[in-house]
């Protein structure tokens, strides 16, 4: 082996070493691992009560509003199987990665009953509005805002920031 | 006034070929988690690519040979093999996270899932690089990507809080909720993204493509110092953008639908056409970019014939290699890897292989074998070297920060 081959291998080692090192400093395996599902699932249910806003004020397209909302469910998927990876290892965090399986839950249906109602049609076929599409909006914004309470309560309770 | 017309054009292709999907998504997602203290990165990051893209170019336009090339023979096949396959891999990752993009900004116009949009996306970015001009295909998708300014109007529109914007950007913190690993993590990817190799090796083998002389060095060179900056505004309009809506809502941007929110906010329906149409062509460029890049690099490092001003007959592995580059680009995007992740490593990585793309150059451009009497000089040498310690930081830094933040998570 020659001389810049060892100090490539060493530098590697040092930099795979150091990586393990970093990587095991990083998290403890606590309530510290559900942060990161908790609050990708804050900013799916806020993303989708800001568009639903947006559309509520026909400032969004229905394509655009629902292509968020599809976003934000494929988040929230990602935000569970995150949490259902999480091994509790006392009771209370069991007690609170349950509790929080349930608000993702909560939240995941007021996200598709959001999708759906972003893309039903504001527009009639004959040209005016079909209310009954509109409708929906503000009883589906109503419902996301509880679900993003319901979060952030059980978020704070569990000292996350 | 032709002369004056064709710098007009160059400076508008620059800043409208400045951003990409890099560009697009490390900025907003850094505005909705750091606000602007991550400001000052895009202000090092431009001032480097400046540097480097306009050290590129004069090697290009004196040697009347691309920046790629003149490394092969300078620095022989281990280094060259080195930095091709650096920059080819990140070149590669980046091709599939700007078709990604052009799929992701057709989603969003259409509601249209983007998997049926990259099939689209592959045929039009090798159409227009089989049939297409140069200049035409520069400047067009250059031009077009201007209407990314509708993030500037869109900062106005949302009337924020300039002082307190300002204090972010000129006081930069590390924001409590975020760590400084994380804050460290961006700042790198940020600086990635405004120096992604494949700019400089397009921009020399532009060059050649275009014919460049030395007497064509002052107009590139204010392309380059005027274009690129005001790029680099684009940029920090977009970060600026989400600070003022996304951060106090909490919003954390992980796709493409977040960054176009705080637009459509501001400016309803038409802001939000106006941003799509410049998301697709700030994508669409850059994918040929990338593309040709590619090409560019493996070319010149084989010494096959290469160039678009070549009949594609006369270049054919070099157009061969690009179909390959964009078949592998749209085969990993089916396998159903979000775009979004592939850009916000390829940021990463492009830190990462830097100093391999950075540090040929810097010894090309002072060897007067190539470049007689235009070698660098020492104001031009000192400001390199600094960014080569910069870029060597970052380089170093960047693996055991992804693992220890989790890629930022």
């Amino acid at each position: 082996m020659t001389r810049s081959r060892k100090l490539l291998a060493a530098t590697l080692a040092a930099l795979v070493f150091l990586g393990g090192l970093l990587s095991g400093c990083a998290q403890s395996p606590s309530a510290d691992s559900l942060k990161g599902p908790a609050k990708e699932a804050a900013s799916a249910v806020r993303t989708a009560s800001l568009t639903v806003d947006l559309r509520l004020q026909e400032r969004a397209t229905a394509a655009a509003a629902t292509t968020t909302a599809d976003d934000m469910l494929k988040g929230m998927q990602s935000a569970t199987d995150q949490l259902e990876h999480f091994g509790a290892k006392t009771q209370d965090e069991q007690s609170l990665r349950d509790s929080m399986l349930a608000i993702f839950s909560t939240i995941s249906r007021s996200l598709l009953h959001a999708r759906d109602a972003l893309a039903a049609p504001t527009s009639a076929p004959g040209g005016g509005t079909d209310l009954a599409g509109i409708a929906q909006l503000p009883a589906v914004q109503g419902e996301l805002r509880a679900a993003t309470e319901q979060l952030d309560e059980l978020m704070t309770k569990a000292g996350i920031q | 006034m032709k002369r004056l017309l064709g710098v007009a054009l160059g400076i508008l292709t620059a800043i409208g070929g400045f951003v990409d999907i890099g560009d697009l998504v490390t900025n907003a997602v850094v505005g909705s988690r750091f606000g602007l203290s991550l400001a000052w990165v895009v202000l090092v990051g431009v001032v480097g690519i400046c540097l480097f893209a306009n050290m590129s170019g004069r090697v290009a336009a004196v040697s009347g040979r691309a920046t790629f090339e003149v490394i092969r023979e300078r620095m022989g096949a281990r280094a060259g093999l080195a930095n091709l396959t650096a920059s080819f891999l990140i070149n590669l990752m980046t091709v599939t996270a700007e078709i990604g993009g052009i799929a992701l900004a057709l989603q969003l116009a259409s509601g249209v899932s983007y998997m049926l949009w990259v099939p689209f996306a592959l045929i039009a970015v090798w159409l227009v690089i089989w049939r297409v001009k140069f200049s035409i295909m520069e400047n067009v998708t250059g031009l077009v990507g201007l209407s990314l300014v509708v993030f500037a109007v869109a900062l106005f529109l949302l009337k924020p809080d300039w002082g307190s914007l300002a204090s972010q950007a000129l006081h930069p913190s590390v924001p409590s909720e975020e760590g400084p690993g994380t804050y460290w993590y961006y700042a790198i990817a940020l600086f990635g993204a405004a120096m992604t190799p494949y700019e400089v090796f397009f921009f020399s083998s532009g060059a050649v493509e275009e014919r460049w002389k030395v007497k064509d060095l002052v107009q590139s060179r204010i392309n380059v110092l005027l274009g690129f900056p005001l790029g680099g505004f684009l940029s920090l309009a977009i970060a600026a953008c989400a600070a003022v809506v996304l951060l106090p809502a909490g919003i954390s941007v992980t796709t493409l639908s977040q960054v176009a929110l705080p637009v459509i906010q501001a400016g309803g329906q038409l802001a939000l056409a106006v941003l799509i149409l410049g998301v697709v062509a700030a994508t669409f460029g850059a994918a040929l970019e990338t593309t040709l890049s590619s090409g560019y690099t493996l070319a010149q490092f084989f010494g096959w014939s290469w160039g678009k001003f070549r009949r594609p007959a006369e270049a054919a592995r070099f157009h061969v290699a690009m179909i390959v580059v964009l078949l592998a680009g749209v085969a990993v995007l089916a396998t159903g890897v979000d775009p979004i992740l592939v850009t916000e490593y390829s940021v990463v990585f492009s830190a990462i292989a830097l100093p391999l793309t950075y540090l040929p150059i810097l010894i090309v451009a002072n060897d007067p074998q190539y470049m007689g009497k235009h070698v660098n000089g020492r104001a031009v040498n000192i400001v390199a070297f600094v960014y080569l310690v910069i870029i060597l930081v970052a380089s170093v830094a960047a693996i055991p920060l992804m693992i220890a933040t989790g890629a930022g998570a």
